[in-house]
């Protein structure tokens, strides 16, 4: 009797290791299908419940996070993939590219360095990731090098390599501007530094107010007297116009290149993530 | 012996977990509040489901969680996947409605009115409530008088007076009178007083020949200050009307539902 109690207890672990399998498998799939769906909130609240572990699951719920924004917890679980697993590419290309979304550039470029691709296609996509992580970290060099290796005629990518080099050749062609060069210019002529900074429309328009401070300052002083009461209040105002026009001028080098830097660096995260989602589709 | 057959049926039970007891894990879920993950465990239902009853089953119980958690967008988002197949117009219409997604709402209830013979007074509400908050009482009356009769003529009659964008704007070309038009006599004054001060100092610097003052410091501050008064006076006829239809769309509301409830006490049984 112990006997038969023994072999069906064998059997049943065996059985529940099959639907253990068949469970993880559903789950991923599971939350494959609602991120494919647009419902990540559901996935979210999927991957958060589920008590299943696996390379699978790990994969699944950096996949949610991902597609929920959640990149903190997103590289945490695709980190976890281990090296054995047929995800672990993947699992890797995006533990980069949610390092990259969060800024972690060096740390975006060395998970794709643990990468040892088998197959061309793989080799060259890495390359491509690589070259873009490089150009978020304007290293011109690096990613002119990278995307010479790389064979942009690869149907995923190609769009976006033409993007890649777009966004290199606006990146090389944008000289520095000094934010003191700025200020200067507009201390000479008001709004001039904003010009500079690439704002003409705020140049003019600061021009033009300052400018106009400045000659109903001029005409009471000359028509009445320096004491009369407009002059004060003209010339006042224009030297707070003009003092702020200056440090507005300096501000402006900065927050355009901020801009500028935020714009390309959108494109480039965008033209990265395309090819990962042409590539590996669930 | 009793610790093998404990561990036997144990095994058994978890072994054989099968599809079927995903809407018993959402519903216990639902039971217990847990509207997140219930709704999560009924697109479970939907994903595993084989059978488009079942597909629609869960759907439904999905919106109704969402309509639990007051979240209705998600909701009417969830019946719109179902509502053509389950005929189900008027949980889709009350979703939109309270969403404040009143075009939708009337869409629903139109398309309803396509497919069904007869149609529920209760989507007629929803759908009457919607137009109202439209700003539609021509429709909502209309449809108001085909089961209701008559009783809430008098309501709609008595329909707010609103302003009109129009005259505002052209009124405050005239400093003040755009305000005073829209009900902020107030504002109005003060709005006056600005812009013919700023004019004022323009004319009276003409005058003293101290043209640029006049016309860089008066003109150019009268462009800012006259164009700001014609905003002012157009945002706050916007909100007099919006306060006006809201009041008014919220009395209409609630005549509407007490009429309905004493018809329906009414009616034979």
């Amino acid at each position: 009797m112990r006997k038969i109690g023994l072999i069906g207890l064998i059997g049943l672990i065996g059985l529940m290791g099959r639907v253990q399998s068949q469970n993880v498998s559903d789950e991923f799939n599971f939350v494959m299908y609602l991120v494919g769906n647009g419902m990540k909130e559901e996935a979210v609240t999927a991957v958060n419940s589920t008590l299943l572990t696996g390379d699978s699951i790990d994969f699944a719920k950096g996949y949610a996070y991902y597609s929920a924004r959640l990149l903190d917890s997103a590289v945490v679980s695709f980190d976890r993939v281990g090296k054995t697993s047929v995800l672990f590419d993947e699992a890797t290309f995006f533990s980069s590219l949610s390092n990259a979304h969060l800024g972690h550039y060096s740390r975006s470029a060395d998970r794709l360095s643990s990468l040892a691709p088998v197959d061309t296609a793989t080799a060259n996509l890495l390359r491509y990731e690589l070259a873009g992580v490089r150009l978020l970290q304007r290293d011109l060099g690096a990613f002119e090098s990278l995307m010479c290796q790389t064979d942009t005629g690869d149907y995923r990518l190609a769009t976006e390599a033409r993007d890649l080099w777009r966004v290199h050749d606006e990146i090389a062609a944008r000289g520095k501007r000094s934010p003191w060069v700025a200020g200067v210019l507009s201390a000479v002529v008001p709004g001039l530094g904003k010009v500079y900074a690439g704002n003409l429309g705020e140049g003019i328009a600061s021009f033009l107010l300052t400018g106009s401070l400045m000659a109903i300052t001029a005409e009471n002083w000359i028509k009445e007297s320096p004491t009369n009461w407009k002059t004060i209040v003209a010339g006042l105002l224009s030297a707070v116009f003009y003092v702020g026009n200056i440090y507005g001028s300096v501000a402006s080098v900065k927050i355009n290149l901020n801009d500028f830097n935020h714009r390309n660096n959108v494109q480039i995260l965008y033209d990265i993530h395309i090819p990962l989602r042409a590539s590996y589709r669930h | 012996m009793c610790r093998y057959y404990t561990t036997f049926i144990f095994l058994c039970v978890l072994a054989t977990a099968t599809k079927a007891q995903s809407f018993a894990t959402a519903d216990s879920l639902f039971a217990a509040r847990d509207y997140e993950r219930a709704a999560m465990e009924y697109e479970r239902c939907v994903f595993l489901s084989e059978s488009r009853a079942t597909t629609h089953d869960a759907l439904l119980r999905k919106a109704q969680c969402y309509k639990q958690a007051g979240r209705y967008d998600r909701a009417a988002a969830t019946l719109e996947r179902c509502a053509r197949d389950c005929n189900d117009y008027a949980q889709l219409a009350l979703c939109h409605y309270l969403a404040a997604d009143f075009a939708h709402a009337v869409a629903a209830v139109e398309d309803y009115r396509m497919l069904a013979d007869s149609i529920d007074e209760n989507v007629l509400i929803i759908q009457v409530l919607a137009l109202n908050e439209l700003g539609r009482y021509d429709s909502a009356l209309a449809i108001v008088q085909s089961f209701m009769g008559h009783q809430l003529d008098s309501c709609y009659a008595m329909r707010p007076q609103l302003k009109n964008m129009k005259t505002t704007h052209y009124l405050s070309f005239v400093p003040g009178l755009g305000h005073v038009y829209a009900g902020q006599a107030g504002l109005g004054i003060a709005a006056f007083t600005l812009n013919a001060a700023v004019l004022g100092f323009a004319v009276w610097q003409a005058f003293e020949h101290c043209w640029i003052t006049a016309w860089l410091g008066g003109a150019g501050l009268l462009s800012a200050t006259w164009p700001g008064s014609m905003r002012s006076a157009e945002y706050y006829a916007r909100k007099y009307n919006y306060d006006l239809s809201s009041k008014y769309n919220a009395e209409l509301r609630s005549r509407i539902l007490q009429t309905q409830s004493s018809i329906s006490s009414r009616a034979p049984r």
